[in-house]
């Protein structure tokens, strides 16, 4: 479950920033940093195994192109499939973090049935 | 990966592996300007950039592996689809053929719309016979030439259509009716998804 958890979790952050445009995986990982104002610094070696775990899913879709510094880069894009999964897995996230915020916010036990 | 094998890649094919190293060495590089900029000396700002991989071989393992399975599936898909296409233009060609055979047996010229009809029946339909085919062809062009009720249940005698119940019955000549009355390429659409529930039946 922790395993699952995580995947789904760093593959609807990635699907989030694409959601914005294409951009190559260093990009990716620094949007994501950024957002989270640094909490969360993915690890490459996570970052690109759901990269192309989302390619092969067909969520994400990937072409060579020229970065700003003119270095040659891969580029992901998002794909109207994964425009789709994104929509339904931030909203399952939303209801998972609410349900989670509202059990660890309780102050009263629950009641014994 | 040289700019020969880049540029001469369409020969060989893609070169899976060759660009995964790119792609993290791109990764690695802009890792080590940014690490540069915010203070480290360069040797420092490689390692702890190349250090984020973790183990490298055994990322740059697992994506390889996971973009062999993906270009698997969709050698899959190609090769599905070619057999479809395949399958479908076979089934186009007996039909015009068949219904070319038809026109010059009966004297009758078929309409275009009838024989974009016909192709499309049969783009669909797996399994058509000939004979099967000329009652087809033959309710359509009855259809097509606007027949009242008497004309087009005549047809149907005469081509031996019998239809298991009152209510396809009613249903066939509804659908008869109104494939060429109205917008021809909706109608076709409404024909074609009923026709998915039943394959083998002729209306």
């Amino acid at each position: 479950l922790r395993k699952e958890l995580l995947h789904g979790t760093l593959e609807i952050m990635i699907l989030k920033t694409l959601s914005w445009g294409p951009m190559h995986g260093y990009g990716v990982g620094r949007w994501i940093e950024q957002l989270s104002d640094a909490a969360l610094r993915i690890e490459e070696g996570s970052l690109y195994p759901a990269l192309y775990r989302l390619e092969r899913k067909g969520w994400i879709e990937a072409e060579w192109g020229v970065s700003e510094k003119n270095r040659r880069a891969k580029y992901y894009r998002l794909t109207v499939e994964g425009r789709r999964q994104l929509r339904a897995g931030a909203g399952t996230w939303a209801e998972f973090a609410r349900a989670v915020g509202q059990v660890l916010s309780a102050t009263e036990q629950p009641v014994q049935s | 990966m040289g700019d020969f094998r880049r540029r001469y890649r369409p020969l060989w094919g893609p070169d899976v592996g060759g660009d995964v190293d790119e792609e993290f060495a791109f990764h690695v590089e802009e890792r080590t300007e940014a690490l540069i900029a915010a203070g480290l000396d360069e040797r420092a700002a490689r390692e702890e950039a190349i250090r984020g991989f973790g183990d490298i071989e055994r990322v740059k393992a697992s994506c390889l592996d996971l973009t062999r399975a993906r270009q698997e599936s969709m050698r899959r898909r190609e090769r599905l689809g070619e057999l479809r296409r395949g399958r479908r233009a076979r089934a186009r060609h007996r039909a015009l053929a068949d219904g070319v055979r038809w026109q010059s047996s009966s004297g009758q010229s078929l309409s275009d719309e009838v024989q974009r009809a016909a192709s499309f029946e049969l783009l669909y339909v797996k399994e058509i016979t000939s004979s099967v085919l000329d009652r087809l062809l033959n309710l359509l062009l009855c259809n097509c030439g606007h027949p009242h009720r008497g004309q087009l249940e005549a047809l149907e005698k005469k081509v031996g259509w019998k239809p298991d119940g009152s209510k396809d019955r009613v249903q066939a000549s509804t659908r008869l009716q109104t494939i060429f009355h109205g917008d021809a390429a909706r109608e076709l659409e409404d024909q074609y998804a009923w026709k998915l529930q039943h394959p083998y039946e002729l209306f």
